[in-house]
């Protein structure tokens, strides 16, 4: 079954990925969005959230399976 | 690119939305499964957003105290918008290029130079039964060349050359007329004489009096049909004779033939093969199994005048190299073949070899010589002119 997933991920890249960039954060193949506000943004995916604080954080691109958060980022916390 | 090219040819909206909490909204936006593709804040309370054409409705839907503004499109609606705004401007382009385009393909005019109007007149009848006239569709470059080959083999003896040359609406026809030469000058009175030693063996006059029978011997220069008419043993009349004499004649060859016979023989392997030539390189391109001897026939496809390069086609056939030593009796049959061979190629229309004998044979060290004697059928004809003195004799 694990090797059915892994290639079905493979496949369709259907795993929980992020990139951070230079006052930007990239997630891909999150759940959904857990709270939403200028300093702070909280994500959830699969396996936990991903909590972002900074400052003047706004949603750049807003899609089903990726979410571009641009601001400026003091922490990232994930759990 | 491919996904890049479906992105940018999707219909998208750029919306203006201003409103308290503007996050809320996003999250509202997103809990309905709305994909905002670029998001713009422009402050707190004011956005710009671009959406997919399709999720608009939704959000017209969803906007409850927002306020939404489109102010842009993208991809196929923009595309669409604009030819909304311009379709009678791309109707009339559309329609001008259709109206040009069926104009160019009709000739409305055929001028024919040459200064003789039977010519003209004759040419332009003739070009009309080829479906060459006034408004009518052009002919392809082909079909031009097939009409052009028509008239001329059909009127060798009139035109030399023809030029359909297409000007825009126009066909210009240039044409040559063969010129003959009118055969003016009389003839010269003469009789038909043997133009070497022979036995008769057919005679065909048009004009003059026979003076030989069939089977008869004569020597080289001998009268066979004279010019002179006869009424007992008095020329009555003197006539230019004219006709044709076939007789059988005799020749001793000699020909030598090498034990070692060497040939270069064509197999039924051909290609075709794209050459790159530079200077006096030639690049073969894809041919992976090179023939070792090859006949080559090439035809340029493109040529530099100011280089010297040229990419050519070449048709090449598979030779092979046949080395035999033969033995004296496969030499002697093959110099009978060569020798037969080099009478066959000087003989004429209606000529042929009778007989043949192997006078002797010489077997050399390396060479065979052969004396053949041959039998042949020949045009012995030859002119005599008969002298005004004669004549009054």
């Amino acid at each position: 079954m694990s090797l059915v997933r892994k290639a079905r991920n493979y496949l369709l890249d259907e795993t929980f990925n992020m990139r951070i960039l230079n006052n930007k954060i990239d997630i891909c193949n999150y759940e959904n969005i857990g709270y939403l506000d200028n300093d702070l943004i909280i994500i959830n995916y699969e396996d936990g959230q991903i909590k972002i604080k900074g400052e003047n954080l706004v949603v750049s691109k807003l899609l089903d399976d990726e979410i571009l958060i641009s601001g400026n980022i003091k922490t990232i916390e994930m759990g | 690119m491919k996904n890049k090219i479906i992105y940018d040819l999707k219909s998208k909206i750029k919306l203006n939305i201003k409103g308290k909490n503007i996050n809320r909204f996003i999250l509202r936006l997103h809990k309905n499964k709305i994909q905002i593709l670029k998001c713009n804040y422009i402050n707190k309370n004011e956005i710009n957003i671009i959406i997919y054409e399709k999720d608009y409705q939704k959000i017209e839907e969803l906007k409850t105290i927002y306020n939404i503004e489109k102010i842009n499109t993208y991809g196929l609606i923009k595309i669409k918008k604009k030819i909304n705004i311009n379709k009678y401007i791309i109707i009339s382009i559309i329609l001008g290029i259709i109206i040009l385009k069926i104009l160019t393909s009709f000739i409305f005019q055929i001028e024919i130079i040459d200064n003789d109007a039977k010519t003209k007149e004759f040419i332009k009848q003739e070009l009309k039964n080829y479906g060459i006239k006034e408004k009518t569709l052009k002919k392809s470059y082909k079909e031009i060349q097939k009409i052009k080959e028509e008239i001329l083999n059909k009127y060798r003896d009139k035109i030399e050359w023809i030029e359909i040359e297409t000007k825009g609406i126009k066909y210009i026809i240039r044409i040559e007329k063969r010129i003959i030469k009118q055969e003016t000058e009389k003839k010269q009175n003469q009789d038909i004489i043997s133009k070497k030693e022979a036995i008769i063996k057919k005679i065909s006059a048009t004009n003059g009096q026979i003076q030989k029978e069939i089977n008869s011997y004569v020597k080289k220069g001998e009268t066979i049909i004279s010019g002179n008419i006869y009424d007992n043993e008095t020329i009555k009349n003197t006539v230019p004779a004219e006709g044709i004499v076939f007789g059988e004649t005799w020749y001793e060859t000699k020909i030598t033939y090498p034990f070692v016979y060497q040939e270069t023989k064509e197999t039924n392997n051909k290609k075709d093969v794209y050459v790159i030539k530079f200077l006096n390189k030639n690049i073969e391109l894809f041919n992976k199994n090179k023939y070792k001897t090859k006949k080559i026939q090439e035809k340029t496809l493109l040529k530099n005048n100011l280089l010297p390069i040229q990419l050519v086609k070449q048709n090449q056939t598979e030779t092979i190299e046949i080395e035999q030593i033969l033995t004296i009796e496969e030499a002697i049959k093959k110099a009978e073949e060569k020798a037969l061979e080099e009478i066959k190629k000087n003989l004429k229309e209606d000529e042929y070899i009778i007989d043949y004998k192997v006078l002797n044979t010489n077997i050399k060290q390396n060479e065979l010589e052969l004396n053949i004697f041959f039998t042949i059928y020949e045009n012995i004809t030859d002119y005599k002119p008969i002298e005004e003195k004669l004549n009054n004799e």
